[in-house]
């Protein structure tokens, strides 16, 4: 078996190697092709492409078929990559070969890398077509959006198709825009139609809003269409941007109808009204559409025309011609405001020749000169002269010009020289000014008092008003007084309206005119007043000197009768009261004269004041020394001083001569008796009496204070007629009494001392008035020895029955009946009217008396009563109230030496009128009824036994009572002589016109003399009459002592 | 394996018997198939104008030698190869040497003989005795000169011989 395989494998073995060797069978592998095609293509014998995947070679012819398939599968518009992608070949391929079919084919062209071919532009002319159909208006931009295609392409397709397949209208402004013609004219209406609705400016925009789907841009082309074919009744404002107006026509014409007929009615125009009425620009506006001839006025706020303007001007000239003023506002219509009123008015006066007749006060009041003018000489007339007048009283004038005069040195030299020339002319127009204000002298002292005492008080409100030049400015009429006066005027009566601006306007512009003119006028007046001043200021020096030699003068009397006492401690004490009183008023005048301020001098302060403000040392030291003197004792001293002072002053002393020194006398007893006829006082007539009797006896004047009257009876009971002395001795001490039991407020005694005092103290007054007429009259007398005198013949013949009964009915005849007894002939018409006068003062003097006694009562009380009854001080008190009882008696010594002088008359005229004042005291009689009172005061009052001692040896003066005719007679020479000469002197200042008509005239005396039983029946009757009322409570005790004064008297 | 050498080798018949050349009586059943094989494979090859060496054996059919050649930029290069069987065949596959190459490329053994890759002898163990000559030509030497020798001519170590 092994063979046989052997063999089969040997023949196997054949087999491999003939199957190896065989020849191999002719076939190309795919590597061959491939390679073959490469190297085709290389020699360019053959053209194809290869796929994408590069298993397929294409051939172009195959490619163009294929794209031209695909362009028309996708209706005609395809994009190259679009092609590429789908028939798998290379992009480049593709271009490659549309070129080559847009080349061949013209239907088919490349847009953008997109194939399109005709059907599809045909497509494309339709949809638009459609689509303008649709909408009316087609935009290119939008299309091209759409269809995702250039512009130009579609307008060149519009074009390709206008008027076959799209009927349009290209817009003429925008070539983007295609409209249809139907949307055109179906818009065109629609705009036309809203138009011509339109009544009133309209926006277009609203316009625009309202018709609705009309674009901007077509309805804007469409107006300009129908303005230029003028089928809108209207105009369109310039656009500016996309806000203009449209405004209708109608709308215009009723405007500037309207403001045709505004005009016309009101001749004016306001800006205001016509932006209102939607007009921008009035002013051009006016200009244009106003139908108008006349010249209009443009201001800022309106226009006026000349009618108004011819309204002011006529109210202007009627001012001009009443003297008023005018508002023009209130002519003006109230749209023109003040501002432009005032310009109107500016206006209308330029074209007034002569401007200054008229001025213009807050801003649109016209004001007439003349009425200026007019208030101003209103106030010149009322108001200036009585400021100025005030101020120069006040000082305040002079203030300022003090004030004045240190701005000015205060100031820089140029307005210093201003200054001066002002001064000057002022001083200029003085001069020529004055001479007006005269009157004005006699009060100057009183005023330059008030000048110094108010300089400081110049009112501070009054400097704070409006001044226009500052400090040196001076306010002599104040705004309110101008502002009454501008008031006042007519003009403003009837004005409701408020004018105060223009009111304070008028005011301020006068107040500067008035206040310059016045200042003016207050110079001059002022200067003139200066030199009145000064003269007056002379004359008062002059007084003043003279009133400092009468002083001198008294002072020296004074103390001559001084050094009649010869107690030593009374002469001093008296010598004080003397420097005290007369050397008081001595230097206090002395001052005054030397004061500069014309200031009366009355104080030791102001004394002082002024010495310290004396410069002159001389001057100094001299009134320093008088000042001393006056503080020191000793009269001489003072009178020394008081002589230097005056040699330092320059004024002369002349020595007193006897006749003068009588006149001195005479008028101080005269001025004596004047105030004891008008006092009432008890314990003051005592002491005026008791001064008089003083001076009658020693021929010396005493300057006595009350508490020295027991002094001077004292003094008086050596050479009274004891007599007299004991009636003044008797009142004394009744009068003592009276206030000492006042003083111890005994009051079961009181009503008997009070009606004793009634008794004597109405005795007391009224025989002291008798005894003054006696005296008085003793000169007439005496020259006329046929007129009979009357005191003495009424008391005379004052028996004791007439008496009685004069006290119990004062109204009987009593009276009447003694004087007709005595001088029937000049008596006895009078008689009933004394009666009824002295039925009338009656009560008064009751009144008066009482009256007097019980005040005196009750401040003794008083006083009495807080003391506690200390003795001192009871021992003043009584002091005084000796005093003053001392005074009645003395009175009524005077009085009763005058009676009992007059006793003789009775059968001697003669040696009746031989009782003169000088010799009656020599034989004054002292009333026996003295005894019973100081017994009273003895027990009650230690003084009282002074009174006593000296009453004692006054009662040997008594004795010589029946003497007292003979020495009356024998100094019946001395009287006759003097007496005369006296009552020739002293006729003035005793200011009774009867008495001084006797004195005058002896043809007079006897018309005259009946008036003198008015004062000589009046002690008794009005004694009479006073006692007849407390008498009725009182014990007989006082009317009998009265009673006996009475019988002692006859 | 790719598509291209299963189908080969799909192509080339199985081998039935197992039996190597000591075995004298398989032996020459064994040899039979074998070249059964080699002759379908060469016919194969021929038919698919891709005709790559040329073998013949002793008369035992243990020593096998012959010609390869492979193309390479259209030219062909062409090697001496040779194997014997092994005694433990069809166990052991036979070991294929291309002796001119030796020492030229590092994958080859001493002598000449290449060497095959990683998936070749599992897959030769897993189809004893079904594979033989044919397939270790077809998937042993093929790929490997299909490998080796291109980059051996890149490397310069082997020159196109002009026939002469």
């Amino acid at each position: 078996m092994s063979v046989y395989d052997w063999e089969e494998v040997k023949r196997l073995a054949a087999d491999f190697q003939k199957t190896q060797f065989s020849s191999i069978s002719q076939k190309l592998s795919e590597r061959n092709w491939v390679e073959i095609i490469t190297k085709l293509t290389q020699l360019k014998l053959l053209n194809v492409f290869f796929t994408n995947d590069g298993k397929t070679y294409v051939t172009p012819k195959y490619l163009i078929r294929e794209i031209k398939n695909e362009l028309d599968i996708h209706n005609g518009r395809i994009s190259l990559i679009d092609i590429a992608k789908s028939l798998n070949v290379d992009l480049n391929i593709v271009l490659s070969l549309t070129h080559e079919i847009i080349k061949e084919n013209t239907g088919i062209k490349n847009i953008l890398g997109q194939l399109i071919n005709h059907t599809y532009l045909l497509y494309l002319a339709e949809e638009i077509n459609d689509r303008l159909q649709q909408h009316g208006f087609i935009n290119i931009t939008e299309l091209a959006r759409t269809f995702d295609l250039p512009v130009d392409f579609i307008h060149s397709i519009i074009k390709e198709n206008y008027g076959r397949i799209i009927r349009i209208k290209q817009d003429k402004q925008d070539s983007q825009i295609y409209y249809t013609e139907s949307y055109l004219s179906q818009s065109k209406a629609l705009v036309r139609g809203a138009l011509v609705a339109i009544i009133k400016p309209t926006l277009i925009s609203t316009v625009i809003n309202h018709c609705g789907g009309i674009k901007e841009k077509v309805f804007f082309s469409l107006i300009d269409n129908l303005v230029e074919s003028k089928q809108i009744p209207g105009i369109v404002t310039e656009r500016c941007g996309n806000l203009c107006t449209y405004i209708p026509q109608i709308y215009l014409k009723t405007q500037s109808e309207w403001i045709n007929s505004f005009y016309n009615q009101n001749k004016y125009l306001e800006y205001d009204t016509l932006s209102r009425a939607g007009i921008n620009d009035p002013k051009t506006f006016i200009a244009k559409s106003l139908n108008c001839k006349e010249d209009l006025q443009y201001l800022r706020n309106c226009v006026i025309g000349q009618h108004l303007i011819d309204q002011i001007e006529v109210s202007i000239d009627e001012i001009m011609i009443s003297h008023t003023w005018i508002n023009i506002l209130n002519i003006l219509p109230s749209a023109i405001d003040i501002e432009d009123a005032e310009m109107v008015l500016k206006n209308v006066l330029s074209k007034f020749k002569n401007l200054s007749n008229v001025q213009i006060f807050n801003r649109t009041y016209a004001v007439s000169t003349s009425f200026l003018n007019k208030i101003n000489s209103r106030i010149n007339e009322k108001i200036i002269p009585k400021n100025i007048n005030e101020a120069i009283n006040l000082g305040s004038y002079e203030q300022y010009l003090i004030e004045s005069k240190i701005n000015i040195t205060s100031d820089s030299d140029k307005q210093e020289l201003s200054r001066k020339e002002e001064r000057k002319k002022r001083a200029n127009i003085g001069k020529s000014g004055g001479g007006i204000q005269g009157r004005e002298t006699k009060t100057k002292t009183i005023k330059k008092k008030y000048i110094h005492k108010n300089i400081s008080k110049v009112e501070p409100d009054e400097e704070n008003f409006v001044k226009p030049k500052g400090h040196s400015y001076f306010e002599l009429v104040s705004s309110d007084e101008i502002r009454n006066e501008v008031l006042s005027d007519e003009s403003f009566q009837d004005e409701e309206i408020d004018n105060s601006e223009f009111v304070q306007e008028i005011v301020h512009y006068l107040y500067l005119l008035v206040n310059k003119a016045a200042l003016s006028l207050a110079q001059t007046m002022y200067e003139e007043r200066i030199a009145n001043i000064n003269n007056s200021r002379k004359k008062m020096n002059a007084e003043l000197q003279d009133n400092i030699i009468s002083s001198y003068q008294d002072l020296k009397l004074y103390y001559k009768g001084i050094k009649e006492f010869t107690n030593e401690n009374l002469q001093i004490s008296l010598n004080k009261y003397l420097l005290k009183t007369t050397g008081a008023q001595l230097v206090n005048t002395c001052f005054t004269l030397i004061n500069d301020k014309n200031e009366e001098i009355c104080s030791p302060e102001l004394r002082q004041k002024v010495l310290s403000n004396i410069e002159n040392k001389k001057l100094k030291e001299s009134f320093s020394k008088l000042v001393k003197g006056l503080n020191g004792n000793s009269v001489d001293e003072f009178i020394c001083f008081v002589e230097d002072a005056l040699c330092t002053l320059n004024i002369m002393i002349k020595k007193i001569d006897k006749k003068k020194e009588k006149l001195f006398l005479e008028s101080h007893k005269r001025a004596l008796v004047e105030k004891l006829k008008e006092t009432d006082n008890p314990p003051l007539i005592l002491h005026l009496i008791s001064l008089i009797l003083f001076q009658t006896v020693t021929h010396n004047m005493l300057n006595a204070s009350g508490k020295f009257v027991s002094s001077i009876l004292n003094l008086l009971e050596k050479r009274l007629p004891l007599e007299v002395f004991e009636i003044l001795q008797r009142y004394h001490c009744n009068i003592l009494i009276d206030c000492a039991m006042n003083a111890m407020s005994v009051s079961p005694v009181k009503p008997q001392l009070n009606a004793g005092n009634h008794a004597v103290s109405p005795t007391a007054t009224n025989l002291t008035k008798s005894s003054l007429s006696s005296t008085n009259n003793f000169t007439p007398l005496n020259l006329i020895p046929e007129a009979k005198p009357v005191t003495p013949m009424m008391i005379a013949p004052n028996t004791e029955k007439s008496v009685d009964l004069c006290i119990k009915q004062p109204t009987s005849n009593g009276t009447v009946f003694s004087i007709s007894e005595t001088n029937p002939n000049v008596f006895l018409p009078n008689s009933q009217n004394c009666v009824e006068n002295y039925d009338t003062a009656e009560n008064l003097s009751t009144d008066n008396t009482q009256k007097s006694i019980e005040t005196i009562a009750v401040e003794s009380k008083s006083v009495v009563e807080t003391e506690e009854m200390k003795t001192e001080e009871v021992n003043l008190e009584v002091n005084e109230s000796l005093e003053i009882t001392k005074e009645i008696p003395c009175q009524v010594e005077s009085v009763k030496a005058n009676e009992v002088g007059n006793l003789p008359i009775k059968e001697e005229i003669k040696e009746s009128v031989v009782n003169t004042a000088e010799n009656i005291p020599n034989n004054i009689e002292v009333s026996p009824v003295r005894k019973e009172p100081i017994a009273e005061i003895n027990k009650s009052v230690i003084d009282f036994s002074k009174m006593e001692t000296l009453s004692a040896p006054k009662e040997k003066v008594t004795v010589e009572e029946s003497n007292v005719n003979e020495e009356e007679n024998k100094s019946d020479n001395i009287t006759k002589s003097t007496s005369p000469r006296v009552a020739k002197h002293k006729a003035k200042p005793l200011s009774e016109p009867v008495e001084e008509d006797v004195a005058d005239g002896r043809k007079s005396k006897r018309v005259r003399l009946p008036t003198q039983p008015y004062q000589s029946p009046i002690p008794e009757l009005q004694f009479i009459a006073k006692l007849n009322t407390p008498i009725k409570t009182t014990p007989k005790n006082s009317t009998e002592k009265i009673i006996a004064f009475y019988k002692y008297l006859v | 394996m790719d598509d291209s050498s299963k189908k080969t080798l799909s192509s080339i018949p199985l081998l039935k018997t197992k039996a190597g050349p000591r075995d004298k009586d398989l032996w020459p059943q064994r040899l039979k198939e074998e070249y059964q094989a080699l002759i379908q494979y060469v016919q194969n090859n021929k038919d698919a104008d891709n005709d790559w060496f040329r073998l013949e054996s002793n008369s035992d059919g243990t020593r096998w030698f012959g010609k390869c050649w492979t193309y390479h930029n259209q030219m062909k290069y062409e090697f001496d190869v040779e194997f014997d069987i092994p005694i433990t065949f069809p166990v052991t596959s036979p070991e294929i040497a291309i002796p001119e190459l030796d020492g030229k490329t590092a994958k080859m053994y001493r002598g000449g003989k290449i060497c095959l890759s990683d998936h070749f002898k599992p897959l030769w163990a897993k189809n004893v005795p079904k594979f033989g000559i044919a397939h270790a030509m077809a998937l042993g030497l093929g790929p490997w000169l299909a490998v080796e020798v291109p980059d051996l001519i890149e490397k310069k170590l082997i020159k196109y011989k002009e026939k002469a």
